[in-house]
């Protein structure tokens, strides 16, 4: 094994290679996928002026396709990936002939869709040239997903390359000199620029997919010594046509997002007004497994996994803002976590439990009451008087998930304000709050335990498993990743926020 | 790049091993890394009433943030107490915490009691010790975790940055103001590195320059927390001038964090890019940035990039 040292210094000198040469974008002209790409474009271009609905089904298959074109250019005789997809567009296209009024365009997409399957994707091939050039011991290649590093793995294998995903490639020795990606930069994380562990950096896609966009480190463009990387576009493959298609200038060109593979999130149901006491904001959150949940941000954290860190440290909380597509959430069937602390620590507390119960309801309700008719900005300034610091937080204190300000000084203000006695209700929500933390810190050595124990180099293949903790009387925790977040809220109601739930939306997902 | 310290000397890159067995590798951005810290720490009191925010970020996270501590460490001067051993005891209260050094051992625990009726002078303090052998001595607000560990050593980069020549009133009155918050063990693993400019045959171990509070610690130069459980122990105590949060999983508490000075670690290889955008979105909304080469007189090695800027505390 390479010193730790080492390894390091040369991410250093790669980095620095970069920023200083660029990297190479090998765009591949295929006019066979060029072809089933100008086919989607219209269908799009259909769909933008029909609107969505019958079309689904064939533009998230034709999507699809467009994607395994660009990852998993195998030789077809290795390619069940792109035939079966290729097939699912010709069956989602005759599907739909006769029943719109669209036949010449069906059959179009139908017939390019056919017509990829009668070529080796040229891709494949330049990439294996490009391997057979450097030697495929001085090249690592980098597939876009875990399931196309499976497939590469296996057609490049025999050839002496290794394939990794990027994922991978973060934890592996590497001595290679040169990684080809297959796919463009923004199918990557930006790691691959930025961390790069090569001293080149190649990416081959096909020529029709129009984004090259290399991108930056989130910080870049406010830092001294930002790293940007410059590309250096080379084309190969088929002869440039003859003419351009006419119909790609006439119209607004369709961007390469709107054609990538997406979550099926349809549109906004809920009526357009607050939310009563009942109900909250919640966006949609997709996970492995094909589940999703409701996720709200009512200021309080949702218990997340960490498969990079090592043992003791993998379980954590994570800002509900800070939940983005990859981040692992530790979730129980049938119920929120939340509750499920919150049974506990009544479980300890034993008899008195339905005293702090009734302790709670009544200051919140009185909370309620004294929120309603008035704006909350008069109260938080009344209370601001008062003396209260976390006075802005006065909406989050009604919730029956946040047990009470933080703050001791705050609480007995709030309750002062609220014309309550400080007893009992001080004494018995700080109770509530010492055994509900004390079960979180419980329930995260389980977690840690059962982590620990677990494959984790299996959750990150297979995106979910369930996490092995015997807990008489509590529901089975799993992970799973997050896959997509709706771009838009739904009024929800709040026993159901953060419950897991079967879901199909990811079903067109890579 | 090794400007580290106080002494004229060639420019000379400085080396890292993973431990004390390993060979040494000298690298540039070794050097930068530490000056980071030792810029910030002679800087530190001039952005009063604000808070002073440094992001950088590294092409991955291994020991930017010690390195960057240890900066500090070796810039922040100790506490400005008297540590003659007689003098101090002298004025000794009964039961006030204290701690001693001697050649081979610092030793902390309250004060029972000063003998000068024995030739030499005899102090109750964790133990019996002649006064003679003492080097320093100097109150501590606070109980240590342990009695007695062995002195910590230094070696050659004690001597580039001149923290040998108060190495002494270091160890019984250190600063003692730096937080760092990350993954513990990773961060535990770091800390076996040796450091040493050059080819000098005496690194030092990043532990010893760094010295955190453990269970063993006598004396200590700064607090390690692990961001996994960081959320339980909050707030950091009063006296943290610097917080170095280490990684993504330590930024996204950054705004749970209100010592004067922040720096946050990027490692650009993590994929999660939510932490470094809620750093940009402080910056953008509530940051007076600045400029880090001409107002702290440090720039960026190549494969570093770092921005910086104020906010209201």
């Amino acid at each position: 094994m390479t010193s730790r040292i080492i390894g390091l210094d040369q991410r250093y000198a790669a980095s620095a290679s970069l920023v200083r040469h660029g990297v190479e974008i090998i765009t591949v002209r295929d006019e066979r996928g060029a072809r089933f790409d100008s086919a989607t474009r219209s269908l799009f271009r259909l769909i933008q002026r029909d609107g969505p609905g019958v079309w689904d089904h064939l533009a998230g298959a034709a999507k699809a396709l467009r994607w395994r074109l660009i990852t998993d250019p195998m030789p077809i005789e290795r390619n069940a990936q792109l035939t079966a997809a290729a097939g699912e567009v010709g069956r989602q296209a005759r599907q739909l002939i006769g029943a719109v009024d669209e036949d010449a365009l069906l059959r179009e997409i139908a017939d390019a869709a056919a017509a990829l399957c009668t070529r080796d994707p040229l891709v494949g091939a330049v990439l294996r040239e490009s391997l057979t050039e450097v030697g495929p011991e001085s090249a690592v290649v980098v597939a876009a997903s875990s399931r196309s590093r499976e497939a590469l793995g296996e057609w490049l294998g025999s050839f002496g390359a290794r394939v990794l995903t990027l994922g991978e490639l973060e934890r592996v020795d590497v001595s290679e000199d040169i990684a080809y990606f297959v796919g463009p930069p923004r199918f990557f994380k930006s790691a691959a620029v930025t961390a790069p562990r090569t001293l080149e950096v190649t990416f081959i896609l096909p020529a029709w997919f129009g984004d090259r966009t290399v991108p930056r480190s989130a910080i870049a463009q406010y830092a001294e010594g930002g790293i940007q990387v410059a590309a250096r576009i080379v084309e190969v493959g088929d002869a440039l046509p003859a003419l351009l298609e006419p119909a790609t200038s006439e119209t607004e060109p369709i961007p390469e997002e709107d054609l990538l593979p997406q979550p099926v999130w349809g549109s906004r149901v809920s009526e357009d007004r607050a939310p009563n006491a009942d109900e909250v904001e919640a966006r949609k959150v997709l996970l492995s497994g094909n589940r999703a949940i409701w996720l709200d941000d009512d200021g309080e954290r949702i218990r997340a996994l960490d498969p990079t860190q090592p043992p003791g440290e993998r379980v954590g909380y994570s800002d509900v803002s800070a939940v983005v597509p990859g981040t692992y959430l530790l979730l129980r069937e049938g119920e929120a976590e939340r509750e499920s602390l919150r049974a506990r620590a009544f479980g300890r507390i034993g008899p008195r439990a339905s005293v702090i119960q009734e302790s709670q309801a009544s200051w919140k309700s009185a909370l309620i009451e004294r929120l309603r008719g008035r704006s909350a900005r008069d109260s938080e300034s009344a209370l601001r008087a008062l003396g209260v610091r976390a006075a802005g937080q006065v909406r989050a204190w009604t919730s029956p998930h946040v047990i009470r300000p933080q703050s001791d000084g705050d609480f007995e203000r709030l309750l002062g304000w609220l014309g309550l006695p400080v007893q009992p209700h001080f004494g018995h929500a700080s109770l509530l709050r010492h055994e509900v933390h004390r079960a979180t810190r419980e329930q995260r050595d389980r977690l840690e335990a059962a982590a620990d124990v677990a494959d984790l180099h299996e959750l990150e293949r297979a995106g979910h498993m369930t996490l092995d903790i015997a807990e008489p009387g509590f529901r089975g925790m799993f992970v799973t990743r997050v896959l997509a977040i709706a771009p838009f809220t739904e009024l929800i109601a709040r026993h159901d926020a953060r419950v897991p739930f079967a879901d199909e939306g990811a079903q067109w997902l890579e | 790049m090794s400007e580290v310290g106080n002494r004229p000397g060639p420019n000379v890159l400085l080396s890292l091993a993973e431990d004390h067995e390993s060979t040494p590798v000298r690298s540039a951005w070794i050097g930068p890394i530490l000056a980071l810290g030792t810029r910030l720490a002679r800087k530190a009191d001039t952005f009063a009433d604000r808070q002073l925010i440094v992001a950088v970020s590294v092409p991955s996270r291994e020991y930017a943030a010690v390195l960057i501590g240890i900066g500090w460490t070796l810039g922040r001067p100790p506490a400005q107490v008297a540590t003659d051993p007689l003098s101090v005891l002298r004025g000794a209260l009964p039961r006030g915490n204290y701690r001693a050094l001697n050649a081979t051992h610092v030793i902390s625990g309250p004060f029972q009691g000063l003998d000068e009726s024995r030739t030499p002078a005899r102090v109750a303090l964790a133990g019996h010790w002649a006064v003679d052998r003492l080097e320093a001595v100097a109150p501590v607000a606070e109980s240590d975790p342990a009695e007695k560990m062995p002195r910590p050593q230094v070696g050659s980069i004690g001597r580039m940055s001149g923290v040998d020549r108060d190495w002494a009133r270091r160890l019984v009155a250190p600063a003692a103001d730096l937080a760092i918050v990350g993954t513990k063990s990773w961060i535990g693993d770091d800390l076996e590195a040796v450091l040493a400019r050059g080819d000098d045959p005496d690194g030092d171990s990043l532990a010893s320059l760094l010295l955190p509070r453990t269970e063993k610690s006598a004396t200590w130069f700064s607090r390690i927390y692990s961001s996994s459980r960081f959320a339980d122990q909050l707030p950091l105590p009063d006296d943290v001038l610097l917080t170095i949060l280490d990684g993504q999983g330590a930024i996204k508490y950054l705004n749970d964090v209100l010592s004067p000075v922040v720096v946050c670690v990027f490692d650009r290889s993590i994929a999660d890019e939510s932490a470094a955008e809620q750093v940009v979105q402080l910056r953008n909304s509530r940051g007076e940035p600045l400029a880090l080469s001409s107002q702290l007189g440090w720039t960026p090695p190549a494969g570093i990039e770092a921005l910086g800027f104020t906010v209201a505390l």
